[in-house]
């Protein structure tokens, strides 16, 4: 795979994360949350088989969609304004963001060179980057779908740093599941939050 | 020859998901979990050290093992102490859950989630059991915050820290691998002890990241957060054990049980603060579970004076005493006794329910460690071992007794102090008296009789041979 796709999917990666910790929009969070997971399965292919990258993509995806659903069912999904003039607080998130993006670029030599020296850089960048930002997000937003989405990101970042360290099937099943059910668990609050509004 | 995680995994489990659609019909879906809890408690409790069983003449053997995606789960006879607990747990609240207002699901998840528990100590390589945890908490869900309730900001906490402590437990095993093949490499063990204690700190709520435990017990019913939490810490402590066990580099760390005895001593001390200082009675529960978490850390602290012994004979008196305090707040809550969930609605309690008010005050007495109660045989032992080996940390444990003994003494005046305004008095029935009696009882026979009910539960202890070999 080539070294301009790996810094490519990096960069989408890092993109997609920072929408969803700025915007308040669901329509685009969860496409950026869709072109995320396409991010960490391109970056996947440099270590995997196709058929094991395409499962973690597979079952994101799926997530996404329930959600996006979910949404739609439950009539809360607005009409995105992409070019909105964005809020105090989303500036404020950008900026926190961007400067947790700089943090872990100027951290992850010294990271790899003490604790990964056997991952990839641009795959430890990915994934530590898409850690720190959806834990950012985690401590920032308190709304349902924030959190699943923040939760959904960490977990697709250390699914990527952990691949790195050790593949067995058992594991990659498991980690599945997981992602199912926290998707689940998040069409479960939105259905929720949609019967305390009635 | 049958298989045994076949028989204490993947039957429950499929039970438990067949159940799912006759959810509205709770009592067949509590019967029929009832009953299957406690055929396989007593299985547990009675399978032989050679796994076979010889009836009319045949002999049928049990397999130990069963392969799936190349891993191994694995359930031998030093397991099925451990077994029996858990399911014994999910049948005491299970027979008597349709008396409270919880999800419908009730019985089902709580027998996939007693099911998983089981596959979190039997799954090998064990640290794939980490992934379990968080699948486990992410089906407590909808029991913790059914539909209709709000989602409020505990339960978003508890789902977070949880999912963050998998992480680190996972990365910890990556790093096991690289201390097993360079023993002497010192960074590498210290981030892998951070990353396994942080990871249970984050688990089971440890001093200062409790929050979540207290607000937990506030917004959920108290009948759910009570099953929960007690399957957890039992399962938890397990497997916290299991690292202890497996990993000689852990346990020989220099001061890394003193050190437990000192973070042991540390909850006691300010759990004890805490729980005196609530005005929230729904939120107590929460600090309960801390204080005995910070007992079971100083046990483990204290193996070299048998702690280990006492953290298993102390399951039994903790449980009685987690249900019967469980029992009780959600008998209030469900009655409408506790609107806000604060003390002062309950006073004058004793005079217009005294059942219920007898329940709280003996299960904190219990919890307390009151000579006569279940707890005091092994409370005893603990304080015996805290002054046997630091003295001057002894300050920390009165000053958890005492603040208990305040809280203890405080909860009993406002259940006898006359109200203001007059109140009806609040209906017990038949049932809730008999089994709140029959919960002191419990902790009174257990209390008087230590050496017929808690030794059999140190066999919980069998498969450490390792740890027990570290201090004969």
């Amino acid at each position: 795979m080539s070294q301009t796709l790996i810094i490519l999917s990096v960069v989408l990666v890092f993109i997609c994360a920072i929408v969803n910790l700025v915007r308040r929009q669901w329509g685009i969070n969860l496409i950026a949350l869709a072109l995320q997971y396409i991010g960490v399965f391109l970056l996947q292919l440099a270590l995997r088989s196709l058929m094991m990258s395409t499962i973690p993509l597979l079952v994101g995806i799926m997530m996404t969609i329930t959600l996006w659903v979910t949404l739609i069912g439950t009539d809360q999904l607005k009409k995105p304004e992409p070019f909105k003039a964005p809020t105090s607080g989303e500036v404020f998130r950008a900026v926190a963001g961007l400067v947790t993006v700089i943090f872990v670029v100027l951290l992850v030599p010294i990271i790899r060179r003490e604790v990964f020296p056997e991952t990839g850089s641009y795959l430890l960048l990915g994934s530590i980057g898409l850690i720190a930002l959806s834990l950012l997000q985690l401590g920032m937003k308190t709304e349902p779908l924030y959190i699943i989405i923040g939760l959904l990101s960490f977990l697709s970042g250390f699914q990527l740093l952990y691949v790195a360290l050790e593949t067995s099937a058992l594991l990659e099943a498991l980690f599945a599941v997981l992602n199912l059910g926290l998707g689940l668990t998040g069409v479960f609050f939105l259905v929720k939050a949609e019967d305390e509004a009635q | 020859m049958i298989s045994l995680p076949l028989i204490w995994i993947a039957f429950p489990l499929i039970t438990g998901v067949l159940l799912i659609p006759f959810a509205k019909n709770r009592r067949l879906s509590v019967s029929v979990v009832s009953i299957i809890s406690l055929l396989l408690t007593i299985l547990a409790i009675v399978l032989p050290k050679e796994m076979a069983f010889v009836i009319f003449g045949h002999r049928y053997e049990f397999n130990p093992v069963f392969f799936l995606l190349g891993r191994m789960l694995s359930i031998n006879h030093n397991a099925a102490v451990i077994i029996a607990l858990l399911y014994l747990v999910n049948f005491s609240w299970n027979l008597i859950s349709t008396r409270f207002k919880v999800s419908q699901y009730f019985g089902s998840l709580s027998l996939i989630t007693t099911a998983l528990w089981v596959t979190v100590l039997a799954i090998e390589p064990f640290l794939y059991a980490a992934v379990i945890v968080a699948i486990i908490t992410l089906i407590s869900i909808p029991l913790l915050s059914p539909r209709g309730e709000a989602n409020r900001p505990g339960l978003f906490r508890y789902l977070i820290l949880q999912l963050l402590a998998t992480s680190l437990i996972l990365l910890s095993g990556w790093m096991l691998a690289g201390i097993v093949s360079a023993p002497s490499a010192s960074p590498l063990i210290f981030r892998a002890t951070v990353m396994v204690l942080l990871g249970f700190i984050l688990w089971l709520g440890v001093f200062p990241l409790n929050s979540w435990l207290s607000m937990l017990s506030d917004e959920s019913h108290h009948w759910v957060v009570g099953m929960l939490l007690s399957m957890r810490q039992i399962a938890l402590i397990i497997y916290f054990l299991h690292f202890l066990d497996r990993f000689a580099w852990l346990r020989n760390l220099p001061n890394i049980f003193k050190d437990m005895q000192l973070i042991g001593l540390v909850i006691i001390a300010f759990g004890g603060i805490a729980a005196a200082s609530q005005k929230s009675i729904r939120r107590l529960f929460g600090f309960f579970f801390l204080i005995e978490t910070g007992y079971t850390l100083l046990s483990i602290g204290l193996a070299a004076h048998g702690g280990l012994n006492q953290v298993a004979m102390s399951f039994i008196p903790r449980l009685i005493s987690y249900w019967l305090w469980a029992f009780t707040v959600a008998s209030l809550s469900d009655q409408g006794n506790l609107k806000l969930g604060y003390l002062n609605e309950l006073s004058g309690l004793f005079y217009r329910a005294p059942f219920l008010a007898s329940g709280l005050f003996f299960s904190l007495l219990n919890l307390l460690g009151v000579p006569l109660f279940a707890f005091f045989p092994v409370r005893r032992l603990v304080w015996a071992g805290v002054a046997g080996s630091q003295t001057s940390w002894l300050i920390f444990l009165v000053i958890g007794i005492a603040s208990m003994i305040v809280h203890a003494l405080n909860l009993l005046r406002i259940f006898i102090q006359p109200e203001s305004e007059t109140r009806p008095a609040t209906p017990e029935a038949p049932s809730q008296k008999f089994f709140i009696g029959l919960g002191i009882l419990l902790l009174i026979v257990v209390g008087i009789f230590p050496h017929f009910f808690l030794p059999y539960w140190t066999g919980i202890l069998a498969p450490f041979t390792n740890l027990f070999n570290a201090f004969p």
